[in-house]
């Protein structure tokens, strides 16, 4: 069976295409050369449409403990948001928090055809596994996250050398079943179980004695070394804090030229200017992202209204727990292996602090030269539902309807940006860097987010719209792996996508110390820990895809 | 016009949803609409005139005859208008309601004027577990109106109340009042254990020593001679109930609670 799609307008940055009109043909879910014979099965004309790889979402909350979490102590985001079954597609509930179904099947209907879960805590990576398992047609991967385990503390404690790190870190992405490495508040969750409430870059964990900014330095080296094409994901210190911007702009320069991916920057960029003692660090921190190469950073827009805040850094969410909205809230440490706060919140317009958030994130998008190096998210949910993304780009790319958002927010916040002079608007072929090539770069996806010949067909296709909010939101094709899942914004078919992962070798000596830990430790046994490849084949629906490494070796 | 007559007519296999069958949902609507319109039962729509024998057309008076536990959100977020049940209800009655008046001869069974903001509910059979309380999850249960149950209450009730009254002419279950935001419940019998369980603030109002006694959780403020219960008797002259005949009193031991919160709720015992 081969598709032909003619004559659409390609916007293809892996391959430098911006605007070129040319065919694409889909054979056994591939993109493939055109046929010698010129003989198709299937035709359709796209002619004057945009024709975009599928969306990759490369930071949202999709599944894990504290997803569930969400879901559990919110009933009134189902309630309020109910969603009943169709012939193809089953029911399902939610706003912030959307059910796995309901999930799959908003990402897929707004042309995306990936999102990663980048809060995996290696304990619990089944669970996220299985509720990734359970969102269809996307594909999906996760982001484990060490940092503040004891089993590295101990190491990092006892001056390990890097070597056993590398293999403890490789160890876990495999067994994980991860594609990436993640760091939350480095330390700092450990260090709340011993009631410290802040833990600054180069502050020292009272019972380790291991500081923040040696835990960015060992993991980054080790995500490095080992080859793993993600950078180093990381959720910094002080999360919301103002003042945070220093913080920030240090971890920057402690990465030392290591390639490091700072996640959700917006929360990090704020100053204490003002009479509100809170003001916007966007200029500063999009200057050193532009001077340092090795840095990307995704943005954790905030946009007005109820959504729910999930993160595994109990030290901040137990911080902003008395901001909750409605007034319940969860922080609990997990199986001891790290921690979780979800924290319900309603970002508000006239707020002076929330207005301002949003305009140092839409700063931080256009101050940041390279769109290579900068990401289209809202860390979802906390910054917003991933629903609104084409409310986002179109606040990126209709400068005038920016300005007119801006100026019905808080009259104070507006006073404390220069967001009205910024003049910048992206480019229907930044915003496919973004959300696209760029994206697939950085998780290391090779044969997604572009439409290059032997890429997987994952395709979105568009009618061209001055108004980006309704040309993003409902996509007139959307093909995932060579099939039409997604015609003028409706499901259409139901597929299930694959899991990406990585596979980084390691020496298995590292067992040895970790099967006594687990044993005297662990509330499971090291056997039980590891996820099989099979667990995520399962019945057949999951499927395994193994990323190529990059070469890594020692610096 | 004559009331709006519903009369069960058919054994129900699954539990039927009720919620469409308020003056505020059915107004404008033709005797005809009104038959044709279909209400959820387990699986499957069924057409009001199959489910029921119709009389009548006044949407304002509504009443169900030979009605069963099976019939599921009779008075759903109505706000005005009046309903009479011959016979049970079953779960949800006058959730959500802020107006008008519920009668029901039989009992009632889980969340009872769930949620409810304003109106009245008369029971004169039992009621069962969660009267006025929020759904699970929820923060806030019944934030106005009046339950009057002639009968008992099941377990919880009240449970996360945030004002209004629910008044209770025979027993209490256990957790009576727990988890109480505010608002006021009167049990003329008894009441079961764990009296006031976390409870905020509120009153509850008792004519005699609970049988299982005081919780731990409350002090004994000792006892006295509050001037707004009289007042508040008098409020209930008005009502079709036992409390409109209450002998008036104002002495009272006064226990606060529940401590392992903030402590600030009330039980009032007579003396």
């Amino acid at each position: 069976m081969l598709l032909k799609l003619t004559g659409g307008r390609i916007f293809d940055p892996a391959h430098n295409q911006n605007d070129v009109v040319r065919d694409i043909y889909i054979r056994d879910g591939r993109i493939v050369e055109k046929p010698i014979d010129g003989r198709v099965d299937e035709e359709i004309d796209v002619r004057g449409k945009v024709i975009m790889a599928g969306a990759i979402d490369m930071h949202t909350h999709i599944g894990g403990g504290k997803v569930n979490i969400a879901r559990t102590m919110l009933p009134e985001d189902h309630a309020e948001a109910i969603v009943e079954r169709t012939e193809l597609m089953r029911s399902g509930c939610g706003h912030a928090a959307p059910s796995t179904l309901t999930t799959g099947y908003r990402y897929a209907e707004m042309g995306y055809t990936a999102g990663f879960e980048p809060a995996v805590l290696p304990v619990n990576a089944r669970q996220a596994h299985m509720e990734m398992h359970d969102t269809p047609i996307i594909d999906k991967g996760g982001y484990v996250m060490l940092g503040s385990d004891d089993f590295l503390l101990r190491m990092m404690a006892a001056n390990a050398d890097q070597e056993a790190i590398n293999n403890y870190v490789a160890w876990t992405i495999n067994h994980a079943q991860a594609v990436g490495l993640k760091v939350v508040n480095p330390g700092g969750i450990n260090a709340f179980k011993f009631n410290q409430r802040k833990l600054d870059l180069d502050e020292k964990n009272e019972f380790y004695g291991v500081t923040p900014r040696d835990i960015l330095h060992r993991l980054s080296r080790a995500v490095k070394e080992i080859g793993v094409p993600h950078p180093l994901h990381v959720h910094g210190c002080n999360l919301g804090v103002p003042g945070n911007m220093q913080t920030t702009l240090d971890t920057i320069q402690s990465a030392e030229g290591i390639p490091m991916h700072l996640t959700h920057i917006q929360f990090h960029s704020y100053g204490t200017e003002g009479d509100f003692k809170f003001s916007s660090g966007a200029a500063q921190i999009a200057e050193a992202i532009n001077k340092h190469k090795n840095i990307t950073v995704d943005v954790g827009q905030i946009l007005f209204g109820q959504t729910v805040t999930a993160s595994g850094d109990n030290m901040r969410q137990f911080a902003g727990a008395p901001h909750s909205h409605p007034n319940k809230w969860v922080c609990m440490d997990i199986e001891c292996d790290a921690g979780c706060g979800v924290v319900p919140f309603r970002y508000k317009d006239q707020s002076y602090v929330n207005a301002l958030q949003w305009m140092i994130g839409l700063e931080t998008f256009l101050m940041v030269d390279d769109p290579w190096r900068i990401f289209l998210t809202t860390d979802h949910p906390n910054g917003a539902p991933f629903t609104s993304y084409p409310h986002l780009i179109k606040l990126l790319m209709d400068k005038s309807f920016r300005n007119d958002m801006l100026s019905t927010l808080h009259p104070e916040a507006q006073k404390a940006t220069h967001l009205a002079s910024l003049d910048r608007e992206y480019s229907l072929y930044e915003i496919a860097i973004m959300t696209r090539a760029g994206a697939a770069k950085l998780v290391g996806l090779a044969d997604r987010g572009h439409l290059g010949v032997g890429a997987a067909a994952d395709i979105t296709i568009y009618t061209d719209n001055s108004d980006r909010e309704k040309m993003f939101e409902k996509p007139d094709y959307v093909f995932k792996d060579g099939q039409l899942v997604v015609r003028h914004g409706q499901v259409v078919k139901v597929t299930w996508g694959t899991t990406h992962v990585v596979k980084p070798e390691y020496d298995v000596s590292i067992e040895k110390s970790l099967q006594e830990y687990f044993d005297k430790f662990h509330t499971q046994k090291m056997a039980n820990f590891k996820i099989h490849n099979d667990e995520i084949v399962d019945d057949g629906r999951g499927s395994l895809t193994i990323q190529p490494l990059h070469k890594g070796g020692k610096l | 016009m004559s009331a709006l007559t519903l009369k069960l007519k058919v054994e129900l296999q699954q539990r039927l949803d009720c919620s469409p069958l308020t003056a505020d949902k059915l107004a404008g609507k033709s005797p005809a609409d009104i038959a044709a319109i279909e209400l959820v039962s387990g699986r499957l729509s069924i057409p009001v005139a199959e489910l029921f024998e119709i009389s009548g057309e006044d949407i304002t008076d509504i009443r169900f005859e030979n009605s069963s536990a099976k019939l599921d959100h009779i008075g759903h977020a109505m706000s005005h208008g009046r309903i009479t049940i011959n016979g049970d209800a079953g779960a949800y009655l006058g959730q959500f309601m802020s107006g008008g008046q519920i009668e029901i001869t039989g009992n009632t069974f889980i969340y009872t004027g769930c949620e409810m903001k304003g109106g009245q509910i008369k029971i004169n059979g039992n009621a069962g577990d969660f009267v006025g309380a929020a759904r699970s999850g929820y923060k806030n249960g019944m934030t106005g109106g009046t339950i009057i149950v002639s009968g008992n209450t099941g377990q919880r009730t009240g449970d996360h109340m945030r004002r209004g009254m629910i008044l209770i002419e025979g027993n209490a279950g256990d957790y009576c009042g727990s988890r109480m935001v505010s608002g006021t419940i009167a049990v003329l019998g008894d009441v079961g254990k764990h009296l006031g369980y976390a409870m905020k603030r509120g009153t509850l109002l008792l004519t005699k020593m609970p049988k299982y006694g005081i919780s731990a959780n409350f002090n004994d403020c000792g006892s006295h001679t509050l001037a707004f219960l009289p007042l508040m008797f008098a409020s209930f002259k008005k009502l079709d109930s036992q409390f409109a005949h209450i002998d008036s009193f104002s002495r009272v031991q006064r226990y606060a609670g529940d401590i392992g919160g903030i402590g600030m709720g009330e039980i009032l015992v007579k003396i």
